[in-house]
């Protein structure tokens, strides 16, 4: 529904983003990461045409430029803070927007904003007004939703309301892109993820394929390590040793069980070890900058 | 058009701004009255409204421009819009009409203030020699002022997006009303030769105002009435031109 290709962003004459290109189809829940100021609101800014760019952007068809915004009519963002007029109440700020006075409120209940959404937003809390940018992305039904670090001062119970919004609107065929510095939240909702590092898109993957490239991590337990070192070398699988201490790496569940089997009469426990999303993102940055000093 | 008309009518309606801008009126023309012993010429200025009223709108023309850029709303505007030149011009339009409203509410305050200030000594049907009685002449000069708020307006969206500071924009408008005309003044004398070019100095537009019922301007104007009325025009249309084009250029 969304096609990025060949984009390069400026401000002036400076380059923002370099050779951006993406597809998304419909219902997909696209998490955009990468450090500050790798250019994840531009990429956003671009796609809503308020940005001076080179290359092709096409929404259902219908391609998006400077002057001709008729793709965007469906399409609901919030980019880095909430767009408010603090003398408007939460709810007439809504109606800004809004094709209909339904939607509005069904919205509103959604996210649990009742109590205040008829006061003016001048007294809103950080996170009331988050809620509030977010609900305004979210009016009339969007095909598209882009969202720029939504969860900014949002509490735990609104960070789970907002995450059950993400992954109900997805299922009904919303399609999302979402940049998130809290990455343990987007690996929750996102089936795929972009990473951006200065201006470049690095890793573009569907989160499962992502996920098996970057297989999870067992520690073993045995009495007997000796042997199970043996074992481990024979199968070839990465491991580190840590006195008593086995941790597989990059293994497949199969050949860990088969190395188990072998073993059982000395097995005590294995423990898999939860992917550390940060680190594997820390790993793939670090990679690009070796291959960037290697060039 | 009309949805971006009802869009920026609401927005400006629901602030305190216009009444502040109300109230910034009224007791101007109140200072005014208080401070100036010439009731004629109090009278034929609407107690300086004639003034005042382009100074206030400046004020609320760049803020009301500038809070979309405060607010963060300016993405909104500018990714929802499927006109960006009618959604400038529809905020120009709401900000121009409350001008001329101001110009309405010059001369209700007018003929109330009369009373209290002037009082009954000078009658608003005294003829001027041969230029009509003082209302005609006040009547007039309020309609020239909102020929003049249209250059007023689009300067100050213009301006706002210059110099990005509603503070300085509001300075700026402050010295264009009270040495803007003596400034220019000033130039074409000194600068005799080149007076020609000079006078069509957009400073030198300020005396519209009082130019069109009283042709003794027009020797400090160096302008006559249709050209100073095609500079004011021609001025407006190169604000809006210059103003749009910056709105969109400037990064959200
Ligand atoms: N208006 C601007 N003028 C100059 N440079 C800009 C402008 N906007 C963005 N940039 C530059 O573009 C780059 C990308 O900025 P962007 O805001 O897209 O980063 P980001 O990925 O959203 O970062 P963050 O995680 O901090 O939000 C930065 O280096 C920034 O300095
Ligand atoms: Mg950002």
């Amino acid at each position: 529904m969304l096609e990025i290709s060949k984009v390069n962003t400026f401000v002036g004459k400076k380059e923002i983003t370099k050779n951006i290109n993406f597809k998304i189809s419909p219902g997909e829940v696209v998490g955009l990461i990468g450090p500050n100021g790798a250019g994840k609101t531009t990429i956003m800014k671009t796609i809503l045409g308020v940005m001076k760019f080179t290359g092709q952007i096409s929404l259902n068809k219908m391609v998006v430029t400077e002057n001709n915004h008729q793709a965007l009519s469906n399409v609901g963002a919030l980019i880095e803070h909430p767009a408010i007029y603090p003398f408007l109440s939460g709810r007439e700020n809504l109606e800004l927007y809004a094709q209909d006075q339904q939607d509005c409120q069904q919205i509103i209940s959604l996210l649990q904003m009742s109590a205040y959404i008829d006061n003016k937003c001048k007294g809103y809390s950080l996170g009331m007004k988050q809620k509030l940018g977010i609900a305004i992305a979210l009016l009339n039904n969007p095909k598209l939703v882009i969202l720029d670090e939504p969860l900014n001062g949002l509490d735990v119970e609104a960070t789970i309301v907002v995450r059950k919004i993400i992954v109900k609107y997805a299922n009904a065929g919303t399609t999302f892109l979402i940049s998130s510095h809290i990455l343990s939240e987007l690996q929750k909702v996102m089936t795929r993820i972009i990473l951006v590092n200065h201006g470049e898109i690095i890793v573009d993957q569907k989160i499962s394929d992502f996920n098996r490239q970057n297989r999870p991590q067992y520690q073993i337990q045995t009495d007997n390590t000796e042997l199970t070192v043996k074992l481990l070398q024979e199968k070839q699988l990465q491991f580190s040793r840590d006195n008593g201490e086995l941790i597989v790496k990059q293994a497949d569940l199969f050949a860990i069980q088969d190395l188990l089997y072998q073993q059982r009469q000395h097995f005590i426990k294995l423990t898999p070890i939860a992917i550390n999303f940060e680190q594997l993102i820390m790993n793939e940055l670090k990679r690009q900058r070796g291959e960037d000093d290697a060039k | 058009m009309r949805n971006e008309l009802q869009l920026e009518w609401y927005k400006f309606s629901k602030q305190r701004l216009p009444f502040y801008g109300f109230a910034a009126l009224l007791l101007l023309m109140i200072y005014s009255g208080l401070t100036s012993r010439d009731g004629r010429a109090l009278m034929l200025s609407s107690f300086g409204a004639i003034q005042w009223i382009p100074i206030i709108l400046i004020a609320i023309g760049s803020s009301c421009l500038d809070m979309e850029y405060r607010y963060h709303t300016v993405i909104m505007l500018r990714y929802k819009s499927s006109n960006l030149f009618k959604s400038y011009l529809a905020k120009l339009v709401i900000v121009y009409l409350y001008g001329v409203v101001l110009v309405f509410l010059a001369l209700l305050l007018t003929l109330l203030l009369k009373g209290i200030f002037v009082g009954k000594q000078l009658s608003w049907l005294v003829l001027l020699g041969g230029r009509g009685s003082i209302l005609q002449i006040a009547v007039l000069n309020l309609l020239a002022t909102m020929i003049y708020l249209l250059f007023i307006v689009t300067m100050a969206f213009m301006l706002i997006l210059i110099v990005k500071i509603n503070a300085a924009v509001i300075g700026i408008s402050l010295a264009i009303g009270f040495f803007g005309a003596g400034f220019s003044e000033a130039l074409i004398k000194t600068f005799s030769s080149a007076a020609n070019l000079l006078r069509w100095n957009p400073l030198n537009m300020i005396l519209i105002t009082q130019q069109l019922t009283n042709s003794q301007y027009t020797q400090i104007s160096h302008l006559t009435n249709g050209e100073i009325v095609t500079g004011v025009v021609g001025y407006t249309l190169l604000f809006l031109l210059i103003g749009y084009q910056l709105f969109k250029e400037r990064s959200v």
